[in-house]
């Protein structure tokens, strides 16, 4: 596997205990650790509570929006925000919002053949997911310059090892998103309830009207790896046979090979695993601390589970079933149907209105965290239809 | 003057080392690896807050784990500082 560029790996755990830290890179050794029960994800709230009682800082907002991410927690409570996630974001509910997705995909079409420096991230991915991600979850102009300055923020939420500098700027974009989104008060439409006004009606353990901004908040801020992963799509076809522009500009073909764009180019690059106790995985050994560093690159293009990876990528509608983009088992990510459906909706509208997209620099500057791959900026040269 | 700002630095880490090991700072050793003085992630996340508040520079923790010991760890930091 070919490191990509401007990435770091960071082996943090070597620094803890003496403890084991592996980077896993094939598939079914890296799928079981992923639902095995055995592992669990890194304790975020732990470690802030840790760090704010070392170093006398008030972390509280960061600590009780850990408490409403699903990602980095197990138990009850982690199956109960799960299932909110995955109930909201099912495929029956999901298809309903795909009028606001197509709208809003024109509406940034339209405007990007207006710009003399269009970019795909800056005017067309970014702005297409938060417009469309805001009216879904219940954000009003989650769009609006302000919301996107705090959104890009957030993105660094994953980083290990953040300064407290850095983590006192992560808590101040999170306390004012959090305060806006309260705010919103979004008004529905009849049958199409928004995720924070639908939330706010279910029953619920321990999950308050805070609580529930909290996971609006968190919901938006994963999702995130949705635009990322359409640049990343993009860039592809961009560098790519001339022959995959026009297949991406087919809606038949792209939800045909939806789960192949997905495999080779989601953002997520890693998923971390803690094992819980001394057992034997795939005739692994490992020891309770271990940490686990399962490459999902690597995974998805292992040769054992997807035949000849390389090898006409796209050509197959069953090649990818089963990657692991959007995890597996209880953490697997609940958005996965509305991921789906925005990249399903924007790539084929985005090829078949400028089909003679260039980009205007032969690398695009990357952006640089330990977990995400995503171009930062993807300059167009003038767009004509 | 580096060669004072690099002994400043050196001293302060060695404070900052024992403090969160727990240990004494004659006992600790600038050549040898910050995982073997007993560090664990956080306190290298601490200790860097600590670095950036009394140099005035930005430090990112990984720094420290990049460079593995006090004596790396103090000339990486002196160019930050010389450089701002």
């Amino acid at each position: 596997m070919t490191e990509l560029p401007n990435r770091r790996t960071v082996n943090v755990s070597s620094l803890d205990n003496r403890k084991h830290f592996f980077r896993i890179d094939e598939f079914s050794l890296g799928r079981a650790i992923i639902r095995s029960p055995g592992f669990a994800p890194i304790d975020f709230g732990g470690y802030l509570r840790e760090l704010q009682a070392a170093s006398g800082r008030d972390f509280g907002v960061l600590v009780h929006l850990a408490r409403n991410i699903p990602f980095f927690m197990d138990g009850p409570r982690q199956l109960m925000l799960r299932n909110l996630a995955a109930q909201f974001l099912s495929k029956t509910r999901v298809g309903r919002w795909a009028p606001v997705a197509i709208d809003a995909v024109e509406r940034q079409l339209e405007h990007l053949g207006t710009l003399p420096d269009p970019d795909l991230v800056r005017d067309f991915a970014n702005p297409v997911f938060q417009a469309v991600t805001g009216t879904v979850l219940g954000i009003r102009d989650a769009a609006s310059p302000q919301f996107s300055h705090w959104a890009a923020r957030t993105r660094c939420l994953l980083e290990p090892m953040l300064s407290v500098k850095t983590i006192i700027g992560l808590q101040d974009a999170i306390a004012a998103m959090l305060e806006y989104i309260d705010d919103s008060c979004p008004t529905d439409e009849p049958g199409r309830p928004s995720f924070l006004n639908w939330v706010l009606e279910q029953p619920a353990e321990e999950f308050d009207r805070q609580d529930a901004v909290a996971l609006t908040a968190v919901l938006f801020i994963a999702g995130q790896t949705t635009p990322q992963t359409l640049c990343n799509i993009i860039l592809a076809a961009l560098r790519g046979p001339p022959e995959l522009r026009a297949q991406l500009a087919s809606p038949v073909w792209v939800t045909k090979n939806i789960e192949t764009l997905l495999r080779l180019h989601a953002s997520p690059q890693f998923v971390d695993r803690i094992a819980q106790r001394d057992q034997e995985v795939g005739g692994c050994p490992f020891r309770a601390g271990d940490h686990l560093h399962v490459h999902l690159p690597s995974i998805n293009r292992d040769p054992a589970k997807f035949p000849d990876p390389s090898a006409c990528p796209h050509a197959s509608a069953t090649a990818s079933l089963g990657h692991a983009s959007f995890g597996a088992g209880p953490h697997k990510c609940p958005g996965a149907v509305y991921a789906r459906l925005l990249i399903e909706i924007a790539l084929p509208r985005l090829f078949a209105r400028y089909p003679a997209l260039r980009l205007a620099v032969d690398e695009p500057e990357w952006f640089e965290t330990t977990f995400i791959r995503t171009p930062l900026t993807l300059p167009l040269h003038p767009l004509t239809d | 003057m580096s060669l004072e700002r690099r002994s400043e630095i050196i001293e302060f880490l060695r404070d900052q080392v024992a403090r969160r090991t727990r240990s004494t700072v004659e006992g600790i050793n600038n050549d040898v690896d910050l995982t073997d003085l007993g560090l664990k992630s956080i306190d290298v996340v601490l200790i860097s807050g600590e670095v950036e508040d009394r140099f005035g520079i930005d430090v990112d923790p990984i720094v420290m784990f990049e460079y593995r010991t006090i004596h790396a760890v103090a000339d990486r930091l002196l160019e930050v500082i010389e450089a701002a």
